[in-house]
């Protein structure tokens, strides 16, 4: 009879488990989930980010969003290098939004979005009575709610979580997202020069009036139906005392695989097509990391420790590791000045193959940013090193055995949405 | 015994609770994991003698890799959806791109024809080329030039021996260029395999001049390659390759893509107010590419579009259109050639952002969108970023791809 009971058990166990796993249950870039994660979200003056988050639902939608600050305690000059003795500030916000069905809403993060039911909406104007066109309508549409603006020289990501009515986490899969980062051509007081353009610069007057975006789709977190609705959010794994559902949402990927450049790998298009024959572009690549545990409530930051294989086109293989506390950004000469360089490399493009190491406890989630630069033999003649940024979602591969952890304070889910209407 | 029945309705209404789905339908194309097939929707190439003045060059930079530790072939089509005068035979957009002072009108004759070729990717293996330029030709030793195979499997092999011996690819066929892209994991003999192992990128680059010769601005997007995943043990060797439908060899197509937009000609609200020459009103453009094709008999795809918009509002319109083989259009151009009287224009929907739903009827589709964050329609097209779109649901129907 055990013998019975216990093979019943297994059958079970393992049918439950195909259900809330899913074969093809992973990180997603291109479908509704219950967990959107904006890796990247700027706010410092020079850079600004629009958020865009949709209900792709017939029913209203509520989430819980936090944003998680992961700029250095000491950002200033001569501040101490990142490390113990400058931490990341790792310092959360958190707020309430609901949609009304298929709403679609957007903000900007340096200012946020207030209600005002008084918004003026966007109009092609008229002659009859005469009403000029307005086209600067931020805030038109009905508010989601009250989003508050960021702390000045916000580096970070924002997270939202599906949510119902009462606040509790549900697995509704109902939210989409986009991230469009905006770089202003400021002065860069510190270089002396315009940050777009590269021209030298004393004040704001000199820089001229380009503008750089980039943009990328938020990272979304499937939910599995099994999802209680306690404050710990189980993302991946087995059933075990802190998950007694096992997996409420996916689990993080095992696998991130990121196609790029080499490191001051010289632009293609710029090599092949420009008639002046002195190489004076690159390409240089940036990746933004958070862990994917984290703990609201005690508001300890998690490391990740992670082991990465890069390949060029010679299937040749270099390995390095990275470690990130929070959240970090990294560009790849800072993580490996050698294993990602162009010369080092020999080839143009690769492919980096990263992981969270053995007796990391969290896996990660990640976006790029590639930069490409022109005129980079920078002359006093006003040569100047024109930048443009695109983003980039890379793939995934494998699920995490995990399970990683998102702990929010038990007050937040039992009158956050509730509340804020 | 009672606890074997009660145990075995458990397992029974498990596995029925399996079978049919806990979450909302959800499409299975993907560009966040490797597949069997690969769609890059926007190629694009053209030369100084056909852009505006400052502008010297727009190219795409492709990027495709094997992620498998094996081998891999990819069966390539490049999808020319230039038109061309009647007359004259050049590229044209319109009629009026045809006409000869003193001579007279041609007809701007939409076209549409493939070019294919064969790559072959050794274990792990990244490459990339340009759309302009293709790849010909070996380079055994580092530095790498641009345009050239890495492992030529004479001086230098890749793991058990493998190599990008018997791979070529050749440039678009003309300037400008406007297509697609799709790659089909195959065998050695050209059959279909059913590993999804390939994933890739595209990188649209701009560059302009200044004062000098040399090129002093770029501005770059970038997407990724949208993947249709081979179903285990599905795919045969025929030359038909079933998507989706009743006995799927692939992925089926998405019954809808959502498109999360501004609404064309809202002003960019992250910028200042009192930044410069503002403002800044974005546009965006919306590319399409049929999932079905025939390259056998060379009849591209197509279908008819519906498009529902939602506002902040959640005050819904809808439009729809046809299209064959590429779609391509600035969102306010899909109902209307008056863009501000378009329901994708901010000044008719009243709100900056918007939801678009994509439903293909006649045969399934996947795109991708272009921002424009300098918008001067139709003069000036600025400041680009792209992104791929999200999907929700399989269609019913099967799309097929019919191999040469």
């Amino acid at each position: 009879m055990l013998r019975q009971r216990g093979r019943v058990g297994l059958m079970a166990a393992a049918l439950v488990g195909l259900m809330v796993g899913g074969a093809q249950a992973q990180v997603t870039i291109e479908r509704s989930a219950s967990i959107l994660v904006f890796p990247k979200v700027i706010s410092d003056g020079t850079r600004d980010t629009i958020i865009q988050i949709t209900n792709t639902s017939n029913s209203m939608v509520h989430a819980h969003c936090f944003y998680v600050n992961g700029a250095l305690t000491f950002t200033g000059p001569g501040s101490p290098p990142p490390g113990p003795l400058n931490p990341p500030l790792w310092t959360e916000v958190d707020f309430d939004i609901w949609l009304t069905k298929q709403q679609p809403t957007h903000w900007v993060v340096s200012k946020g979005r207030l209600e005002n039911p008084a918004d003026a909406p966007c109009t092609n104007g008229s002659t009859n009575p005469p009403t000029p066109p307005n086209f600067a309508c931020d805030e038109a549409g009905l508010d989601p709610g009250r989003v508050p603006p960021v702390v000045e020289f916000f580096t970070g990501e924002l997270k939202c979580i599906e949510v119902d009515q009462s606040g509790m986490p549900v697995s509704g899969n109902h939210l989409k997202g986009e991230a469009t980062v905006v770089t202003l051509d400021n002065c860069n007081l510190l270089t002396g020069r315009c940050v777009i353009t590269g021209e030298t610069c004393v004040t704001q007057d000199d820089c001229e009036d380009d503008l750089d975006v980039g943009k990328y789709n938020a990272l979304g977190i499937l939910g599995n139906e099994n999802n209680n609705g306690d404050n710990v959010l189980c993302l991946g794994g087995e059933p075990s005392e802190t998950c007694p559902n096992g997996a409420e949402y996916d689990a993080c990927p095992e696998f991130w695989y990121a196609n790029h450049f080499a490191e001051f790998a010289p632009d293609p298009v710029d090599l092949e097509h420009d008639e002046v024959e002195e190489n004076d572009s690159l390409v240089r690549t940036a990746w933004t990391v958070v862990p994917c545990t984290q703990n609201f409530e005690t508001q300890d930051p998690t490391t990740v420790t992670i082991f990465i294989r890069t390949f060029n086109e010679y299937e040749q293989v270099f390995s390095s590791f990275l470690t990130v506390t929070c959240w970090n950004e990294l560009f790849l000469d800072d993580i490996n000045p050698v294993t990602f360089d162009y010369t080092t490399l020999g080839t143009t493009f690769a492919v980096s193959e990263l992981r969270s190491t053995q007796a990391t406890a969290s896996s990660f989630l990640m976006v790029g940013e590639e930069f490409h630069s022109v005129d980079t033999d920078v002359e006093p003649d006003g040569q100047d090193t024109f930048t443009s940024v695109a983003f980039v979602n890379y793939v995934v591969k494998g699920l995490r055995t995990g399970p990683d952890l998102i702990t929010i304070p038990p007050e937040q889910i039992s009158g956050g949405a509730a509340g804020a209407q | 015994m009672r606890q074997v029945r009660w145990a075995s309705l458990m397992v029974v209404g498990l596995a029925m609770l399996a079978a049919s789905g806990v979450r909302p339908a959800a499409a299975d194309i993907r560009s966040d994991q490797a597949a069997a097939i690969l769609e890059w929707p926007s190629i694009i190439f053209a030369e100084a003698d056909v852009l505006p003045d400052d502008v010297e060059v727009v190219d795409t930079v492709i990027q495709l890799t094997n992620t498998s530790t094996d081998p891999v072939y990819a069966w390539c089509f490049y999808s020319n959806a230039n038109s061309h005068c009647s007359n004259t035979g050049l590229v044209c957009v319109d009629g009026t791109d045809c006409c000869i002072p003193d001579v007279g009108c041609g007809v701007c004759t939409p076209g549409w024809n493939e070019i294919d070729f064969r790559v072959q990717l050794t274990p792990l293996q990244p490459i990339g080329w340009l759309a302009s330029q293709g790849m010909s030709g070996f380079d055994p030793i580092p530095p790498l030039a641009i345009g050239d195979f890495p492992i030529n499997g004479v001086i230098n092999f890749g793991i058990g021996g493998s190599s990008n011996a018997g791979s070529a690819i050749p440039p678009v066929p003309e300037s400008p260029f406007n297509g697609s892209l799709r790659c089909i994991a195959v065998d050695e003999d050209n059959v279909p395999v059913d590993r999804n192992v390939l994933k890739g990128e595209s990188t649209l680059e701009i560059f302009e001049n200044g004062d000098t010769d040399d090129f002093d601005e770029v501005q770059v997007a970038k997407h990724n390659a949208i993947g249709i995943q081979a179903i285990e043990g599905a795919v045969d060797d025929d030359n038909v390759l079933v998507l989706g439908g009743d006995e799927p060899e692939y992925n089926g197509c998405p019954n809808f893509l959502i498109l999360n937009h501004f609404f064309d000609f809202a002003e960019n609200p992250a910028v200042p107010d009192d930044y410069n020459d503002g403002p800044f009103p974005i546009c965006t453009a919306l590319t399409l590419v049929p999932c079905c094709v025939d390259y056998l008999r060379q009849i591209p795809g197509g279908s008819v579009i519906q498009y529902l918009v939602y506002n902040e509002f959640e005050q819904r319109f809808s439009t729809s259109t046809p299209f064959d083989c590429k779609f391509v259009s600035l969102l306010s151009n899909i109902d209307t050639t008056q863009n501000l009287r378009s329901i994708f224009s901010a000044g008719v929907a009243g709100t900056t952002t918007g939801q678009t739903r994509i439903n293909a009827l006649a045969c399934g589709v996947l795109g991708i969108a272009t921002e424009f964050h300098d918008c001067d329609f139709p003069d000036e097209l600025d400041v680009p970023a792209e992104f791929n779109l999200h999907y929700q649901g399989d269609r019913e129907e099967a799309d097929l791809i019919v191999l040469p």
